[in-house]
């Protein structure tokens, strides 16, 4: 198969599983990640992400939020690393804090990588009950040519993320699927482009349906 | 935003320009790609899987690579790029090898490291291509071929963790090791 047949299946079928249900919110996502590798397998990290609404109930731009958030862990087996972290959160309506727990696992596979991910946070808001989420994500990484993903080389990256929240007593389910095509620029960053489409509220109440448009860039130094 | 959108592309812009030039790239083609003679010789051994061709390219070196699955084992068959043969390797665990093999193997293993994983194993033919296609094909005796032992291992070196391959003769003595490098993962990791 060649990699535009792929690169169109891709974005056929994510464009397609946010058109089946109905999107009440498009817009765009860049971030920016820079993980950093320190001695004896510890590492900090910092990430900034950006979200812009560009359609809710019509087109009309607005500014959602910005995160900040600082990770500092270190790898606990050649394939497992733990981290803990701090988010700050830019809101119109004021800040978010957030506390985040995280370990992960990444395997390679004959012709793809695929990363677990479990991670629990605490997200403090002013006046709003504390909410506790445990969230899992499963990422493949599937180089475009080739079975090792190259410099210079695309690849396609496809997560799939559940995140079960309690708030005030109130639980609730988000899924999150996405689709990346990425670019590995060079042995240390990687540029991503794809769409990001979560899904929540569809368990008490009606489904709020997002669908973001991502631009990442990973830097590790 | 706009500033922050201008921020992206001016890191990525400027990465663009320090990327190094010495850099090894695995290229999956089509078998019409594929020198004559060295597709002739992948179809004389008559595997059973479909074959996958890949071509490495590196600083000052390229080579071909067939890839297929043989009796549920990964095998591989490695020419050089004006298509003369290389080696073949198949995947075997551990307990494939002789018991006396295996022992001298370990001990070196763990005279160097004081702990370590085995992350993978293949054999490694190469020597005459005939006396290789007759092993092969007619499972004739392996006498004048050229066995090695090529062994990932994962483990801790100064706190960290690292990962070798090792390549061993077919008496478990030591020939070479080279480091493996660990691409980088944030992308599905955070």
């Amino acid at each position: 198969m060649k990699i535009s047949q792929i690169v169109f299946l891709v974005l056929i079928s994510l464009s397609g599983v946010g058109l089946a249900q109905q999107v009440n919110t498009f817009g765009i996502l860049p971030s920016v990640n820079i993980n950093t590798k320190l001695p004896k397998d510890w590492f900090v990290n910092f990430k900034a992400e950006s979200r812009q609404i560009l359609f809710k109930d019509g087109f009309k731009y607005s500014y959602q939020l910005t995160d900040f958030s600082f990770a500092g862990g270190k790898k606990v087996g050649i394939r497992t690393t733990i981290a803990i972290g701090y988010l700050f959160g830019i809101t119109n309506d004021g800040t978010v804090n957030r506390f985040i727990q995280q370990v992960s696992h990444v395997k390679q596979y004959q012709a793809f990588k695929l990363a677990h991910r479990l991670q629990t946070d605490q997200t403090f808001i002013k006046d709003i009950n504390t909410e506790y989420r445990i969230r899992y994500r499963l990422s493949a990484e599937i180089p475009l040519s080739g079975q090792t993903l190259d410099i210079k080389e695309f690849f396609i990256k496809l997560n799939n993320e559940y995140l079960n929240s309690l708030q005030g007593g109130d639980y609730d389910l988000e899924i999150r699927i996405a689709g990346y095509i990425g670019y590995v620029v060079s042995q240390k960053n990687k540029l991503e482009f794809g769409f990001d489409n979560r899904g929540d509220s569809f368990i008490n109440d009606n489904l709020r349906n997002r669908f973001w448009l991502g631009l990442n860039f990973y830097q590790s130094f | 935003m706009n500033r922050f959108i201008v921020f992206i592309c001016l890191i990525s812009i400027s990465n663009f320009g320090f990327t190094q030039s010495k850099y090894e790239k695995e290229m999956r083609i089509k078998e019409k790609e594929v020198p004559v003679n060295v597709v002739s010789f992948v179809d004389s051994m008559n595997l059973p899987n479909k074959i996958k061709w890949y071509k490495e390219t590196g600083y000052n070196k390229s080579s071909y690579e067939a890839k297929t699955r043989y009796d549920a084992k990964r095998l591989s068959i490695e020419f050089s790029e004006n298509g003369t043969f290389e080696d073949f390797e198949i995947e075997i665990n551990p307990g494939d090898i002789l018991p006396g093999t295996y022992k001298k193997i370990s001990d070196y293993l763990l005279n160097v490291h004081k702990e370590y994983l085995i992350e993978k194993v293949q054999i490694q033919y190469s020597g005459d291509p005939k006396l290789i296609l007759d092993y092969f094909i007619n499972s004739e005796s392996a006498k004048g071929l050229i066995i090695h032992y090529e062994v990932v291992i994962s483990t801790k070196e100064e706190s960290e963790f690292v990962m070798f391959e090792y390549l061993f003769d077919e008496n478990g003595v030591f020939v070479k090791k080279a480091q493996i490098k660990i691409t980088m993962t944030d992308n599905i990791e955070y």
